[in-house]
């Protein structure tokens, strides 16, 4: 858990310090806007200051909303609120020595940030962060829907509709029959229908090549040139996670916290491999986005294709997740050039990818605002849903400065902050 | 006028561009990698892509294909887009818009108008 601890310290700063350096010798960033810049920095026609900038600009929303809220409401750090911000000091740093000093600063910050923060909460009189954990129960059973809204998103409402009841035909068959989660039957199921009518679309509609190869081979070296420290990265990655501080995204931090409050080892496996399927799909996803901008620009992510996540999760123990996480990162490098050259021979394979990230992003917005609900509602009653959904229309009122995924989280935890203040003024008794 | 569409929520941006052109603008949906080669050809004048950040998966293939030069973001998450920046990104020669999805129904209209406006007076 995000607690504090010897273990726990080191390995958030080593990470930090290392995903900075990464960063700062244009090795691999986390931001996808930045890593197509990147080389416009590196090859001269933009001044550091410039880059640090542009840097800054793209991620700052994203570490103070979806960074925060994630990690406030889980205690579990997120790449948003860690990644992000390493990108930003590993490019400002002037000296190859100050990124990894600037990264490692930045990491004992957030966990000594985090730790007192939670301590702070639990004192309050409205106990709202057992009430935060609410969020999480709609995410499991909101996730698995996006492959049946990407399939309508693309490919319309006829084969929605039909990709909708065999889903629905399957999960209730095994619902009744067993005892898995249907949840990962679901997503499997919906991701093969994906990919079907993708693979059928394009044998349909025969499309020319496009030549990208020449491109491709420089930039793929620059890659493997830089393999060892992506490498090193990517075991990181996965102890961070191992230990359990860490988790990949949005769709396993939810179920990974509650997975750290279950106590039978039971629930606790099955909470941990649907998180780890779920990251492992998400990871699916954004293949074709991330492979395509490492193959245009020679730069690669942090996380790589981001399978460390899953990996880093389901290994039994830290040494274990080091190696898996490094061979994962290797596999992923060796197969850049085929993954490059797949994607140009399937088109809707990557169209497809724009959809799945459209509909992971829907559903999670939409499980996450529920999720606000019920959370909310436990802690105070319609008091608390007074307050959180007028949070949430001030903010679409008044252009959306807060993102649709953050907004469920944040409006969560200002809801408990208010309600503690209302409690103090005597204007609020605590429900629970 | 073309205008090729990729990244999130590619059917909304469609119904937005439709719906503020009224109809003057014909669109494509495709891919940010297919849309780079039908820009090199010349089959479109202009894309239209939409991301989490507006800065960062909806025009960083393009950046790379394309060229820093011609991309631009419209709007960031958390930003509404001014009229009068629209219109100095239009008349800098920027041909690649990226945008935050949660932005899309108060970019495009904004976008296409100056668009539309750059059309007429280069005629």
């Amino acid at each position: 858990m995000g607690s504090f601890s010897v273990v726990n310290f080191s390995v958030v700063v080593a990470l930090c310090a290392f995903t900075a350096y990464l960063s700062h010798i244009g090795a691999a960033v986390f931001h996808d806007g930045i890593r197509p810049v990147l080389p416009e920095f590196l090859e001269g026609r933009m001044k550091r200051t410039e880059l640090a900038s542009i840097a800054f600009g793209v991620s700052v929303g994203f570490i103070a909303s979806v960074g925060i809220a994630h990690t406030l409401s889980t205690n579990i750090l997120n790449p948003w609120l860690l990644f992000l911000t390493t990108d930003i000091l590993g490019i400002l740093a002037t000296k190859k020595w100050l990124a990894p000093l600037l990264g490692g600063v930045w990491g004992a910050l957030t966990l000594t940030a985090l730790t007192a923060v939670n301590t702070v909460m639990t004192g309050l009189p409205v106990d709202f962060i057992s009430a935060l954990g609410e969020l999480s129960s709609p995410v499991v059973s909101g996730f698995a829907l996006f492959p049946l809204l990407a399939i309508f998103i693309q490919f319309g409402v006829k084969k929605g509709f039909v990709a909708t009841a065999i889903t629905l035909a399957v999960r209730q068959l095994v619902v009744t029959y067993t005892s898995i989660y249907p949840e990962s039957i679901q997503i499997c199921i919906g991701v093969v229908l994906l990919i079907l009518f993708a693979i059928i679309n394009d044998s349909k509609n025969k499309v020319e090549e496009a030549d990208q190869e020449s491109v491709f081979t420089e930039r793929i070296a620059r890659i493997r040139k830089n393999g060892i420290f992506l490498i090193i990265g990517g075991a990181l990655i996965a102890v961070a996670c191992n230990i359990g501080i860490f988790a990949g995204s949005e769709v396993s931090i939810y179920t990974l916290a509650e997975a750290h409050k279950a106590t039978d080892p039971v629930v606790v496996r099955g909470l941990v491999n649907q998180a780890a399927l779920a990251e492992f799909m998400r990871g699916l996803g954004f293949i074709p986005l991330i492979a395509t901008t490492a193959l245009a620009t020679g730069v690669y992510g942090v996380a790589g294709l981001t399978f460390v996540y899953p990996i880093g999760y389901l290994m039994p123990n830290p040494f274990m997740a080091a190696i898996g996480g490094a061979v994962v990162v290797l596999i992923e490098i060796s197969l850049l050039g085929i993954i490059g050259k797949f994607l140009g021979k399937f088109p809707s394979i990557r169209a497809s990818s724009d959809s799945i990230r459209s509909a992971m992003g829907t559903v999670m917005e939409f499980a996450l605002l529920i999720g606000m609900v019920l959370s909310v509602l436990k802690m105070g009653g319609y008091t608390g849903f007074f307050i959180a959904v007028m949070i949430y229309f001030i903010n679409d009122i008044t252009g959306k400065r807060i993102m649709k995924m953050a907004i469920g989280p944040v409006a969560a935890i200002l809801t408990g902050i208010i309600l503690n203040i209302l409690c103090l003024l005597g204007l609020f008794t605590p429900i629970v | 006028m073309k205008i090729a569409i990729g990244g999130l929520k590619k059917n909304e941006m469609d119904k937005a561009i439709k719906e503020a052109s009224k109809g003057a603008i014909e669109t494509i949906i495709t891919t940010d990698i297919a849309a780079a080669s039908m820009l090199k050809k010349g089959e479109v004048d202009y894309y239209f892509g939409a991301c989490e950040s507006g800065g960062g998966a909806a025009i960083s293939i393009l950046i790379g294909m394309i060229g820093y030069s011609k991309c631009c973001t419209v709007a960031r998450n958390g930003q509404v887009a001014k009229k009068a920046d629209v219109e100095k990104l239009v008349a800098d020669g920027k041909i690649i818009f990226g945008m935050a999805h949660d932005g899309i129904e108060k970019t495009v209209p904004l976008l296409v108008e100056a668009l539309l406006e750059n059309l007429k007076n280069n005629d």
